[in-house]
């Protein structure tokens, strides 16, 4: 395939501009060749081209422009960092809040229930050898009379026999700023302590919850000993020993 | 603090690109407003809604001819109304071109003298086109694509400033010599 001068004139602008696919550049290289008149064209053109370039104004931006820009840069950076957080400001705040919130809530659930805590201490002084009980007993009907006479409230020695624990001695406590009554019980070589008080104005620890019986057990582990706490027609009764959960339970259910 | 970073990385290869543009893109915009002060003020909102813009730009892609598209769709937008527009040169048949391998040393003078004068009276799609092509060495296709048009358009009006340029030339220098 080959081009005349007249199919030539077409391609003459791309060419010179180097835009013209290579097989058609070709073709036009091809007729210029031979073609002396289309060569001269091609060479005014390339002249004129070149005259162009070289005539037409070239201004440089100003300095000051450049300062100029780069401010603007620097301070639309700093707004848009700022935009950036302070949207973000208020949801962060009620995060870290919430947070913080959850974290206190957290910390007061996690805290040994301050019964519960007390009534540990006791069993383990009690272990030790250094609470000295009021009344040395195993006779329930003994322990629970000598109860009624050293408490304004009316509770009774429970007869753990039964389940195999037996009663040794009973005293009078003080758990959470209320007069407790305070029984020692034996179970097999292991140490049951029992604490007896009024309910009333009692807060319900926020322990693990188990229902044996249809009766609520709240039950607590704190430096390796059961509790489990329960209210019985007005009065709190909290079982401590290293007895197991469910033995502990075992004993309390009945 | 990534975002930061992130931030301060992109802000500083933003300056670098637009600093060794910066010639180029105030050339078209003097071109184009044909007044310093608006092209001043169209250099710095081009650059300014490029760096705002920047997470967009495809990196590896020719941010040269990115910019010049802001540059001039912004130009488009805001000034050419409130602009007048030069007077129109009416595109007749350029018939009588002269050889130009007889332009002579003093004969070029005279024609860099007056082709400032015939851009500047251009329609500002013709005076924008031959600063692209001529000065940044834009091809049809990348013309295109900052004028947004076909390329057939592109080659249209490079035909035709060419020829206006052509005919200017030969009449001034036939004038100066008369």
């Amino acid at each position: 395939m080959t081009i005349d001068c007249q199919g030539i004139k077409e391609y003459i602008y791309p060419f010179i501009d180097g835009q013209l696919d290579h097989s058609i550049s070709l073709l036009v290289e091809g007729h210029l060749y031979g073609c002396p008149l289309c060569r001269l064209e091609v060479e005014q053109e390339r002249n004129l081209d070149a005259l162009i370039r070289r005539s037409i104004p070239k201004d440089k931006a100003p300095y000051s422009l450049r300062e100029e820009i780069f401010r603007q840069i620097e301070s639309w950076a700093e707004r848009k960092n700022s935009r950036f957080f302070l949207p973000l400001l208020k949801p962060a705040l009620i995060t870290i809040t919430g947070v913080f919130i959850t974290f206190i809530l957290f910390s007061v659930f996690n805290k040994p229930f301050p019964v519960f805590s007390e009534a540990v201490k006791g069993h383990i002084r009690f272990s030790q050898g250094n609470l000295p009980m009021g009344i040395v007993s195993a006779k329930a009907v003994e322990v629970s009379r000598w109860l009624q006479e050293n408490l304004d409230f009316n509770v009774r020695a429970p007869d753990l026999s039964i389940q195999g624990a037996h009663l040794q001695g009973a005293r009078v406590c003080i758990l959470k700023d209320k007069r407790a009554a305070y029984l020692v019980y034996e179970n097999s070589g292991h140490n049951l302590s029992v604490y007896m008080f009024e309910a009333k104005g009692l807060k319900f620890p926020k322990t693990k919850i188990v229902n044996v019986n249809n009766k609520i057990f709240y039950l607590a582990k704190e430096k390796g000993y059961n509790s489990a706490l329960w209210i019985d027609g007005g009065i709190a009764c909290i079982f401590v020993s290293d007895l197991n959960e469910v033995e502990l339970l075992h004993l309390a259910s009945l | 603090m990534f975002f930061w970073a992130r931030n301060k990385s992109l802000k500083r290869e933003f300056e670098e690109k637009i600093l060794e543009h910066i010639d180029s893109l105030y050339n078209l915009a003097i071109r184009m407003t044909q007044n310093k002060q608006d092209a001043e003020d169209l250099v710095q909102e081009a650059s300014l809604r490029a760096y705002r813009y920047f997470d967009k730009f495809k990196p590896g892609t020719n941010f040269k001819a990115w910019i010049m598209t802001i540059a001039r769709n912004i130009y488009i937008n805001d000034y050419r109304k409130k602009l007048k527009e030069p007077q129109k040169i009416d595109f007749e048949e350029v018939q009588n071109s002269i050889g130009l391998s007889e332009i002579s040393g003093a004969q070029e003078e005279i024609f860099s003298e007056s082709i400032q004068a015939v851009i500047d009276n251009l329609p500002e799609e013709l005076r924008t086109t031959i600063i692209l092509f001529y000065v940044e060495g834009f091809s049809y296709k990348e013309l295109a694509g900052i004028m947004d048009i076909p390329i057939g358009t592109v080659m249209s009006r490079l035909y035709t400033a060419r020829q206006i340029l052509k005919k200017r030339l030969s009449r001034s220098i036939y004038q100066k010599e008369r």
